[in-house]
Order: structure tokens, then C-alpha cells, then sequence
């Protein structure tokens, strides 16, 4: 037996935790130094008996569910001397293989020998699809947020995974799962993570545990770290005020952090992440050319588009007999300007978005018995979530504070009556808004494209509680059987409400009528209990889980629609795996499902510029979105510190909420289960561990996801196909989706300077990103005409280097560093989306003439001297009038370029930020 | 000699951004609009297409505000703009924004900015596709210049006069306090010289109203001696002076005593009318286009077509005209401290605003 396999032997001795969890496991065999014979009944204590095991008559020991972090390991046994380990690194989903061999009282020889190092790659009892990042690596790296580092992954797309939508993933706090069950499909979670409170996020693609659910994409899982023995702190700063013109991008950035223990064994960890952009969403669009347009002078930032994020979090831990309770909170708020093109010159009344997120957990972990199987483990777990998104107009424009911090909380019109879901009283004009006119602040002056006076008249709001209980129970059975066991249940409340044109009332309208404003007010409940096992025998582990799901929306007495009653979904899932050749060979298959997103569940008005519709009836009778996923799996060791992993994964996806036509009228549709479709793709891993000064990750994903509709707003309509013009339905025919990037190439590199000199210590991280365009639908002109299928043509591709680079620095004995984050170092300018009727950013110089013209039209009087819009460099005759197409149609062609300008059509500039930091 | 310390690059890193500015700001739009016209002895301030009528000083003479008829509207509507005092591009207008008010054609005239940041006008509605002339409502509005459109309606027209008689129309808004004003009651009438010749509206003064809201219900009361009174304007809170039809006399009310005296006496120059008083001056409209008579069908009337803008010192009672015969204006508005004149010159069927140099 080679040495591979003699240690892939000794892996599989150790039954090892599913991914996907808080923690992993500790394992091992106890001999005597001497001798060699196994130690009997020997003690196995993590942290100071919280957590323990005992060896059995072979010596060998296991401890299950240990946290991910850093632990302190002591091992007693009669008659031998104790030792102890103070740091072992359990990371999600792995095992911690410890051998020791002590050595009796009277040989003074102190030794720890740990043989094996964990190893997931050749794990065949992790058969998850796992790609992990640390709290410490997101540190060293180019990326802000947990979302940013979790988009290295193979197979992500932003936040899409594996081609899914948005929003079919799940998000596993220290075990307990927290979604945005309203609208994830069109928002966000509302809840981030400070990167400094992790000890790791990964994303798992398939295979993840059937403790998990509510997810068709993937898993996210953070896990946060506990305090610490002594108390720590950092303090970071970032931002590139000291940078001028186009580099600055008004970004602030303040971190601090701090851990350490109360007394009484009780710790507590606490961070801030505190954040505010000027423009928030910055673009690398081309400088306009027209000199009078203000971005030709000053093209970096655009106005009214400022943001400003606030996390606070605090996590407690404390001891409860033997055990140990952890209590956490977190409270996180977004709030941002949504640069509107419209409102370009009249910012005070384009839109503004707030999102804010509550959340609060416990955790609760009970060991029975330190015998030599740990027979039971019972983790649980209790989490309160409540997330509230507001979009629409601010109530007033926020005062600055510190660069554009506004320090408090944005307001809106009609909040209250968003809030008391008042849709008697909002049938009314809502007082305090508006009508938009045609503004007069632009430099053109002409009555076209801008417009100022009032916003758009929106009021979308809609708020989330839940409560939810976890309870699993792991059972050891033996050294070659894990048992796991549990349920959730989710008491949950939707609120929503909707105003569209709030300046106008109900039905009035000089062109379309307005639509009544929808609300809703419901308590669904949502339940599980899934049963799985992992199984050793001789060079071959199995995974058999199976869970059920089930949802019942419960909407109000008296709701128009009669809903289906209880929804329910059974998940089974299955993985086996071996190891061969220096390889790990995993084949799986699993169904998953989520309950859809509890806004189709209702009503929804919306004001659709592309008018592809206005109006979708919500439909309480949805059932589960699901995904079977077929995937086979090689990993691979080459070296002792590079690893290979090739993914090749095909799923089907069924049941997606799609808009189901009533009738002929465009306007008229249903939320319907009503798509389906086909995710295929083959993932490579390559990894060089960090070793020597540098490491290396390298991915690259290959990708084709289709179905019959891209989003749950678009309408399955008819399609003219083929040459003859046959006339089909479009759940017959399948199209790219939205996120089906075909070729995907990351690279992540590190480096840190180990030689004595003057650039000792110095750190160095830079990833690299490649990717294929993403899939686009054309149309013609008018909007209303597809050309070619949906989602048939292609963006180019787009690609990214960000570097990050660290000094340490020393100031005042305290220890810190300094570094400078660049982003899209060569400023590349990336395409990400274009105009669906030219299939180019901005639009041709014909629609440009036909817009002006259209504009001219509708408002040819001339504009007097003492007319706001009067610009007497317009004025070729001076007569006091700008009048005539000889002196207008300028003014309307310049205003028509400046408001078509395809600003989002690209993607973000070169951003660079300095940072300080210090511990103590 | 030691070298002196360099500063160490973390040490530089703070204190740059210690030093740094403000965040660069997104740009802001500058006023694009026209810059103030050069100044000369009569300058035109405005050349909309349209009416433009009865200009009014703000209190703080930084501008006034005067009515505007939109033609590049469909709904061709009044709004009241606020032009600089040294004219150029108007700073704001005031209009009726509600689309479902596209179909009528709503005017609001008359501004009368009042202290503490009051603003009274009249507001009327026709419907404009019915080709119809004469509002079907009129309401004499009191609101403020942040929230104009919510303003309290202090009379509904046509109504009654506080003589008994009825009025169309109320004009020549003046604040005597934070909660009362005088104005103008007039009626109104449409006629036409032949069947096919457009359709004039006349309108002419009636009396001079006083309404006082200070208590649980608005007070109207008629001004003493305002019978047939064609023009008003106070100075203070006590006084009123005022013009009447046909009558080239002004006259000033002391309103705690009733004290009614003739001011100045234009005499041959014509009838008097329009009358402004400000910084010990009186301005006034008198002579040019105008007529008063007694015709058959709706009684005594005073028709205006504009006239000679005269000043008039109150200390010494001199006079002297500040435009020729040849121009007709009408509507003057001398600014608080009484050193602007702006008002409405009437060329070829349309008025605009004309800024007049006072001596």
C-alpha cells in the first residue's frame, strides 16, 4: 500500500464531519512512545473538557462538532505524562488528525507527534463541493466583503451560483440559516458579516449536508470566531482621500474590533465596519464629449449616487455548566442614493433604497458522555431575523457629516402609510409628493429627457421577521458511522406594500392609469427534519441524507386567492466516494428545494420601463423551486502541497417561479412554478498551498445554464422559431439564463517577502479574473419585438487584476501594517450589459435623432430670455428666443446624447484605497 | 550636525490623510439660466409669448414675483414667477402641477407676497377644451412660498362684496399685517365688437376690501370712500392709498381714523391709477389708453389700455413722467425701499415686464 493510501487509511479510520457545518472533527489514535501499543481510556479534552472524548480499547479517539477555529487540545491518561496542544486549527467540514504518543511518568521526554495534518482534498468523507476562504486571507486579499471573497469561487457569478438566479442560495451562520425569504431574488440579504469576525465563509455547490435547505445554488457558510483568553484588538482605516480627480472615489472605510474575556469565563467579541461612498457604484464609462455636459469635466464620479453601510456586531460567549452558550447580534443598515439618469440635475428627488437587518442567535452545544464513540452531541440553535427594505423618495435630502456619511437614517415619503400598509389611504394622492416636470437645471435647457419638481412617485417597501429553531443531534456509531439528526422550524411574517406614481391618485393618470397599491400581511410557517449517515466500508464511504421540507404560507382570512395549504418537498441525497490512486473520486446525487420567494406569494405593481408589464397577480398556491444535481467529483494531491479538484456536475432545475400569462393582455399575468431548466458544467481546482514565501490558486469554470425564462417577472410568451416562423410556447424551448457564463478563470496569488531587508515582511495578494460574456436578448426598436431568442447574444468577455499590498509597520509600540487595495488595476473597461436594441452600450445616432425629434415635437415653443431654459449661447440670432429647429433641435440632440449616455453599461473603474491598521 | 529625522512613511500616510480635503463632490448643476440684461432707462425683462402681468415686490426686495401665461403649454396656464430684482432668468414659478389638470386651463395671478414668507394670489380654472373664457371657479388663496399649492382658499369668486354688491375677480393684493391684506374687488365682463371680432375681457375696479383672518372666521369689510375704486396700495399698516374710476385724483386712507385726503391730483395728465408708494415716492399709471363711461348694457366702466408711468415726490408733491405718451404701461411695482420700478409695457396686444430707471 503506497503512502497515499496508508494515509487516505487513516483518514477514513476517522469518520469526518458533513461540510457545510460550524465545525469539524478531532481524531486520532493514542499510543504508547515506548511500546507502541494503543493507550486505553486515555482523555481527550478540547478547550478545558467542554468538548472530549475518551480512547477506545484501539487507542483511536474521535471528538465531533468542534468549532471551526483554533483549539487547545490536553490528553490524560493514567500513568502517563499529560500533554497538551495548544493550537489545532478545526476548520468547517474537516477532520484534525492527531496522533499521539506519550510517554510515561518516568521518561522525561516531552513530545507531541501530530502525523497527519487535515486534509480535505483526500477526504473521502468530505464529499461536498467546498471552496473555503478565511477571515485572515480575506484580510490579505483585494476583496471588502464576505460576498466579494465568496465570489472567487469556481462557479460563482457574483452572487449567482452555478448559473442559478439570484437568491437560490442559502446563508448558514455558525450553523443556523438566515434568508431573505421576501424578495432574495430581487434584494439584498440585508445582514453582512464584518470580515474580521470570521474564522472562515465557504460556498458549497453540492452535496452539503441534509441539514440544509432552502437552497437550489449553493451554501454560504460563515462561521464566526469565538473570543479569545486575552483581550485584542484592530483598528483599520481606509479611504483615498489623500488621492485627487479620479482617483478619489469618496471611500471611507473604519474597522475596529476587539475580544477578549468579561471574567467568569465569560468572552465577548464586538467589531464595527463602517463605510460611506461618495459614489457608490462607480463606472468606468467613457468621458462624454460634449464640453458643456459636467461629467466631461469630470467623468469619475457620478452625482447623487452615494452610499454609505453600517454593521455593528457583538458575539458572547459563556459557560453553562460544562458547556458553553454563544449569543450573538447584529445589526446591519444600508442605505444608498440610486443614481436615476433622469434626475441627473435634480438629484434632491431621484430614489433612495434603505435596507436594514436584525439579527440575534443563540447557540447552545451539549456533549453526552466523553466515551471512546461520543455518542451523542446536541447542538441548538435559536435566531430571530428582521429585515426591512424601504425604496422610494427621502423625505429629505440627507445632511452630510463626514464626506457624504449622513449619519442617520434615511427617511421616506409615505413611509408610514407604507408601514401601517395603509392601501385605503393611499388610494389618494399620499401628501408631500410631487409630480415630476421636465427640468429646467440641465444644460440644455430645453423640456426633455430630465426631469426635477417630484420623483417618480414610488413607495416599495416590505419587512421580514422570523423566528427560527434548530435542533441537531450527532450520533457516533463507532469509528466507521456518523449519525445525524434534527429539524427546524420557522415561524415567519411577511409585510409588504407598494405605490406606484404616489403623487397621483388611484386610477388618474393622463397616459396610463394607476394601479392600486398592493400590501400584504401574512405568517407563514416553514419546516424540516432531514435524518443522514455517513458510512465507511473498507476503501468506500457512503452519504445517504433525506430531508423534508415543507412551507404553508397561511395568507389572512379573506385573501382573494385560495391558497394550496401546506407545500412540501422530500430531498434525498446521496454521495460515495473512494479513494484511488492518489486520487478521491466522489459521485452524488441530491435533490434540493427552497420555498420561492414569499413576494410572489402577492400582488406586485411595479412601474416597468421596458413595459413588459405592470401588474402580476401573486399566487399563495406556489410550491418549492428545486434542483436534482448530478455531479462527479476528483481530487487530487500531486505534490504535498499542491492539490487538484475537477468538478463535472449536471442539474436540472424545475418549478421556478415564472410569470404565467392570463390572458392576452400583456399586463395580465400570474406567478406561476411555471420554469424549468438545465444546469451543466465542469469545474477545475488547481492550488499550491502557501509554502516558501507565495501560494497560488487557480479555478476555472465551464458552464452552460438554460431554462425556459431568466427571471420570475418575465411572461412565458409565445416565440416565432425556425425558418417556417412555427409558433411555439417557451417552456418547450430553453434559453440561456441570466447568468450562464461559460468560461470563468480566477486566479488568486500571495506572496509575502521572508528575507531580511527593506522590504521584509512585506505581503503581496492579486487575483485575476477572466470571464465570458454573459447572455443578452435583443429586440427591436421599439421594445416590443424580440430578435433572435432570448438571451441569444453575448457581451464580451471581461477581466479584472486587483492587487492588494501589505507593509508592517510599528508605531508607537504598536504593531500594524499598512497597505494599499487596488482594484481593476488597469482601469480595463468592462462591457456588462448594453442596450437591447442596438446590442452596443449606448444608442446608435439614429434613435439619438429620432428621440430629439420626438422631444422637439412635443415641446417646439420657444423658450423666452428670461426663461430658466433660455441659453444664450444657443440664442445664433439674439433676438431674445431660442426658437425655431435651427436654434432647438441642438439643444434637444445635445440633451438626447446626454441622457442616453450608457453609464451602467460598464463596469466598475480603477479604485484605490489606502489603508492603516493596528492591533494591540 | 545630526541630520534631522526623516519622517517615517506611516507617520506621512496619517498626516496626508489627516490633511485631506472634503471628498470631491459630484458635480452640482451651476444656474445656467440668463444672466441680468445691461442696465439703461427702460430695459425688457421678459419676452414670453404670452401675458405677462402685475408684477409684486417680495418684502425683501430680492425680486418679485408676477403672473405668466404659458403658451408652450397646452393648457396654456398662469403661473407666477420670481424674477431677481435685476431681472435675467425667473428663479422659480409657481404653477398648478396636477395632471389631471391638463384638460382645464388654471391660472394663478395676482401674486401679492406678503411678510413672513406669505404669499396670496388668485387662482382660477377653466375648461379650456370647452373653449370657454370665464373661469368657473376663482379663489382668493393664502399660503406660504415653500407650500404655495396648499394654501388656504380666503374667497371663493364670483361672490359678494362686503357693499353687497357681487364681484368677479379680486387684484392688487397688499398686506396690511401677518393676517390681513386689501385688495381690489373687481368685475368683470366679455364682450366682443362684432360678431366675429375677438372676445375681450374687461375687467375694472369696484371697491377696495379689507379682509382681516387674525380671528375664528375671516372679517371682509369694504375701505371707506373705495366706492369705484380702480387701484390700491398701502404704506404701513395704517395706510392705503388708492385711485378711483375716472378720476385723476389719489387718495390716502388713514384706516385708525377713516382721514381720507387727496394725495396729488394728476389733473389734465388724465386718469389716475395703479398707484405704488414707497420710500416717500408715488408712482402711478395715469392718461394714455383709457376711458371711463357708462355703457348700456353693463353700466359704468373704466377700459385700460395702458398709460404714462408717473413719479410723484410725497415730500414736495413734484412730479415728473418717467416714460414718453408713446409706450403704454400699466401695473407698476416700485420695489420696498422705493429705487426699482418694474411694470407691464402693453405692445401689440401682449405685455411684458419692463424694468423703468427711477431719477
Amino acid at each position: 500500500m503506497s503512502g497515499a493510501l496508508r494515509l487516505a487509511g487513516a483518514l477514513l479510520a476517522a469518520a469526518a464531519p458533513l461540510g457545510a457545518q460550524t465545525g469539524g472533527a478531532i481524531s486520532g489514535r493514542v499510543t504508547d512512545a515506548l511500546t507502541g501499543e494503543p493507550v486505553r481510556a486515555a482523555l481527550v479534552s478540547v478547550d478545558g473538557g467542554r468538548q472530549g472524548a475518551a480512547t477506545d480499547s484501539g487507542g483511536a479517539y474521535r471528538v465531533r462538532e468542534v468549532r471551526s477555529g483554533w483549539h487547545r487540545v490536553q490528553i490524560n491518561a493514567i500513568g502517563y505524562r499529560p500533554l497538551i496542544h495548544d493550537s489545532v486549527l478545526v476548520r468547517t467540514g474537516e477532520t484534525v488528525t492527531l496522533n499521539f504518543e506519550l510517554h510515561q511518568h518516568a521518561v522525561a521526554v516531552d513530545s507531541i507527534l501530530v502525523e497527519a495534518k487535515p486534509d480535505v482534498i483526500l477526504d473521502p468523507l468530505a464529499p461536498q463541493d467546498l471552496q473555503r476562504i478565511t477571515g485572515e486571507e480575506i484580510r490579505r486579499l483585494p476583496v471588502t466583503t464576505v460576498e466579494e471573497a465568496v465570489a472567487l469561487s469556481a462557479g460563482a457569478v457574483g452572487e449567482s451560483y452555478r448559473g442559478g438566479r439570484l437568491g437560490e442560495q442559502a446563508f448558514v451562520l455558525d450553523g443556523l440559516g438566515v434568508k431573505n425569504q421576501v424578495d432574495a431574488s430581487t434584494g439584498p440579504l440585508g445582514v453582512r458579516i464584518p470580515p474580521d469576525l470570521l474564522t472562515e465563509a465557504s460556498l458549497v455547490t453540492n452535496a452539503f449536508s441534509a441539514r440544509y435547505g432552502q437552497a437550489v445554488s449553493g451554501l454560504i457558510n460563515v462561521v464566526t470566531r469565538d473570543p479569545g483568553d486575552e483581550w485584542r484588538s484592530r483598528l483599520a482605516y481606509e479611504t483615498d482621500r489623500p488621492l485627487w480627480n479620479g482617483w478619489d472615489y469618496g471611500i471611507d472605510r473604519v474597522v475596529a474590533t476587539t475580544n477578549g474575556p468579561l471574567g467568569h469565563g465569560i468572552g465577548l467579541l464586538a467589531a464595527v465596519d463602517a463605510d460611506t461612498r461618495l459614489d457608490a457604484d462607480p463606472v468606468n464609462a467613457p468621458r462624454p464629449t460634449d464640453p458643456r455636459d459636467p461629467r466631461t469635466a469630470s467623468p469619475w464620479l457620478l452625482p447623487h449616487n452615494g452610499g454609505q453601510r453600517l454593521t455593528v456586531a457583538a458575539k458572547v460567549t459563556a459557560p453553562l455548566g460544562r458547556q458553553t452558550i454563544r449569543l450573538f447580534g447584529l445589526r446591519s443598515t444600508d442605505q444608498r442614493l440610486l443614481f436615476d439618469p433622469a434626475y441627473k440635475y435634480d438629484g434632491a428627488f431621484a430614489p433612495a433604497q434603505r435596507v436594514r437587518g436584525d439579527l440575534v442567535s443563540g447557540h447552545l452545544q451539549r456533549a453526552f458522555g466523553n466515551n471512546s464513540v461520543n455518542p451523542m452531541t446536541l447542538d441548538l440553535r435559536v435566531g430571530w431575523f428582521d429585515r426591512e427594505f424601504l425604496r422610494g423618495s427621502l423625505s429629505q435630502a440627507p445632511a452630510a457629516a463626514f464626506g457624504p456619511f449622513p449619519g442617520a437614517p434615511f427617511h421616506f415619503l409615505g413611509e408610514d402609510l407604507a408601514r401601517a400598509r395603509d392601501t385605503a389611504g393611499a388610494m389618494a394622492a399620499v401628501p408631500a409628493f410631487t409630480p415630476p416636470a421636465l427640468s429646467e437645471h440641465t444644460p440644455w435647457g430645453v423640456p426633455a429627457f430630465f426631469v426635477s419638481s417630484g420623483s417618480r412617485g414610488e413607495i416599495a417597501w416590505n419587512r421580514f421577521r422570523e423566528l427560527r429553531t434548530q435542533l441537531d443531534v450527532t450520533l457516533g456509531g463507532g469509528r466507521d458511522a456518523d449519525f445525524y439528526l434534527g429539524g427546524e422550524f420557522a415561524a415567519q411574517h411577511v409585510e409588504t406594500f407598494q405605490r406606484v406614481k404616489a403623487y397621483l391618485p388611484v386610477g388618474v393618470s393622463a397616459t396610463d392609469p394607476v394601479p392600486p397599491p398592493t400590501a400584504s400581511d401574512f405568517r407563514p410557517h416553514s419546516g424540516a427534519v432531514y435524518a443522514e449517515t455517513q458510512l465507511r466500508v473498507e476503501d468506500l464511504a457512503f452519504t445517504f441524507g433525506l430531508r423534508y421540507d415543507q412551507f404553508d404560507p397561511r395568507p389572512p382570512a379573506g385573501a382573494g386567492t385560495q391558497a394550496a395549504g401546506v407545500q412540501r418537498s422530500i430531498n434525498p441525497r446521496v454521495a460515495v466516494s473512494t479513494v484511488l490512486k492518489n486520487a478521491t473520486f466522489v459521485a452524488s446525487v441530491g435533490r434540493f428545494s427552497q420555498p420561492p420567494d414569499f413576494q410572489y406569494l402577492v400582488d406586485a405593481s411595479f412601474d416597468d420601463t421596458l413595459r413588459t408589464g405592470r401588474f402580476r397577480r401573486g399566487n399563495p398556491s406556489l410550491g418549492f423551486e428545486a434542483a436534482v444535481q448530478y455531479e462527479f467529483s476528483v481530487r487530487m494531491r500531486p505534490t504535498a502541497i499542491t492539490a487538484v479538484r475537477v468538478n463535472l456536475y449536471v442539474k436540472r432545475l424545475d418549478g421556478l417561479v415564472a410569470s404565467v400569462p392570463l390572458g392576452l393582455d400583456p399586463d395580465s399575468a400570474i406567478f406561476g412554478n411555471g420554469d424549468f431548466g438545465t444546469v451543466k458544467g465542469v469545474e477545475l481546482l488547481l492550488e499550491r498551498d502557501i509554502t516558501r514565501g507565495w501560494g497560488v490558486r487557480a479555478t476555472y469554470a465551464l458552464m452552460g445554464a438554460t431554462a425556459t425564462a431568466t427571471n420570475a417577472f418575465q411572461i412565458l410568451r409565445r416565440i416565432r422559431i425556425g425558418t417556417l416562423g412555427d409558433t411555439i410556447f417557451p417552456a418547450r424551448v430553453e434559453f440561456p439564463l441570466d447568468y450562464d457564463r461559460r468560461h470563468a478563470i480566477t486566479v488568486v496569488g500571495q506572496g509575502r517577502v521572508t528575507r531580511k531587508g527593506p522590504f521584509s515582511g512585506l505581503e503581496a495578494a492579486a487575483i485575476f479574473r477572466y470571464n465570458s460574456g454573459l447572455p443578452y436578448t435583443r429586440t427591436n426598436a421599439t421594445g416590443d419585438t424580440l430578435i433572435g431568442l432570448p438571451n441569444s447574444y453575448r457581451l464580451p468577455a471581461e477581466k479584472t487584476l486587483d492587487l492588494l499590498v501589505r507593509r508592517p509597520l510599528s508605531v508607537g509600540g504598536l504593531s500594524g501594517g499598512m497597505y494599499l487595495d487596488v482594484r481593476n488595476l488597469f482601469n480595463w473597461r468592462n462591457l456588462e450589459s448594453v442596450r437591447r436594441d442596438t446590442g452596443t452600450p449606448g444608442a446608435d445616432a439614429t434613435t439619438i435623432q429620432r428621440w430629439a425629434q420626438d422631444a422637439y415635437a412635443a415641446n417646439p415653443s420657444p423658450i423666452p430670455y428670461e426663461s430658466p431654459r433660455y441659453r444664450r449661447w444657443a440664442d445664433v440670432n439674439g433676438d431674445g428666443y431660442l426658437a425655431g429647429p435651427g436654434e432647438l433641435m441642438p439643444l434637444y440632440l445635445a440633451a438626447a446624447r446626454d441622457f442616453g449616455q450608457p453609464l451602467f453599461a460598464y463596469g466598475p473603474p480603477r479604485l484605490v484605497r489606502l489603508g492603516v491598521e493596528f492591533a494591540f | 550636525m545630526r541630520p534631522r529625522p526623516r519622517p517615517r512613511p506611516p507617520v506621512l500616510l496619517v498626516a496626508v490623510i489627516l490633511m485631506g480635503c472634503d471628498h470631491t463632490e459630484p458635480f452640482l448643476p451651476p444656474p445656467y439660466g440668463s444672466p441680468p440684461p445691461p442696465a439703461a432707462a427702460q430695459v425688457r425683462l421678459t419676452y414670453n409669448l404670452g401675458q405677462d402681468q402685475s408684477p409684486a415686490w417680495l418684502p425683501s426686495a430680492g425680486g418679485y414675483f408676477y403672473g405668466r401665461q404659458r403658451l408652450d403649454r397646452a393648457d396654456h396656464d398662469w403661473c407666477l414667477a420670481l424674477m431677481p430684482a435685476d431681472g435675467g432668468a425667473i428663479r422659480r414659478e409657481i404653477c398648478d402641477v396636477f395632471p389631471g389638470a391638463a384638460d382645464s386651463t388654471d391660472a394663478w395671478r395676482s401674486p401679492g407676497p406678503g411678510p413672513g414668507g406669505r404669499l396670496a394670489y388668485v387662482r382660477s380654472t377653466a375648461y379650456a377644451p370647452l373653449g370657454s373664457i370665464a373661469p368657473y371657479r376663482t379663489e382668493l388663496v393664502v399660503g406660504t412660498l415653500s407650500d404655495p399649492a396648499r394654501g388656504g382658499v380666503l374667497k371663493v369668486l364670483p361672490g359678494q362684496a362686503p357693499s353687497g354688491r357681487s364681484y368677479d375677480m379680486a387684484s392688487q393684493i397688499r398686506w396690511l399685517g401677518p393676517s390681513s391684506i386689501v385688495y381690489l374687488a373687481e368685475r368683470v365682463a366679455y364682450g366682443a365688437a362684432c360678431g366675429s371680432c375677438p372676445v375681450d375681457t374687461l375687467r375694472w375696479g369696484q371697491e377696495i376690501v379689507k379682509a382681516d383672518w387674525g380671528g375664528p372666521v375671516p372679517v371682509f369689510a369694504m375701505l371707506p370712500g373705495s366706492d369705484q375704486a380702480s387701484s390700491v396700495a398701502v404704506a404701513g399698516s395704517d395706510t392705503v392709498y388708492y385711485t378711483t374710476n375716472g378720476d385723476s385724483r389719489v387718495y390716502r386712507l388713514v384706516l385708525s381714523t377713516e382721514a381720507i385726503t387727496v394725495v396729488h391730483d394728476f389733473g389734465l395728465a388724465g386718469i389716475a391709477r395703479d398707484v405704488q408708494v414707497a420710500g416717500g415716492r408715488l408712482v402711478a399709471v395715469v392718461g394714455g389708453s383709457v376711458s371711463f363711461d357708462n355703457d348700456p348694457l353693463i353700466g359704468r366702466v373704466q377700459r385700460d389700455g395702458g398709460g404714462t408711468l408717473y413719479l410723484v415726490s410725497l415730500a414736495t408733491g413734484a412730479r415728473q413722467a418717467l416714460t414718453s405718451g408713446m409706450e403704454l404701461f400699466r401695473h407698476p411695482a416700485l420695489s420696498p425701499a422705493g429705487d426699482h420700478l418694474v411694470a407691464e409695457m402693453i405692445t401689440g396686444g401682449s405685455s411684458d415686464i419692463w424694468a423703468v430707471r427711477l431719477p
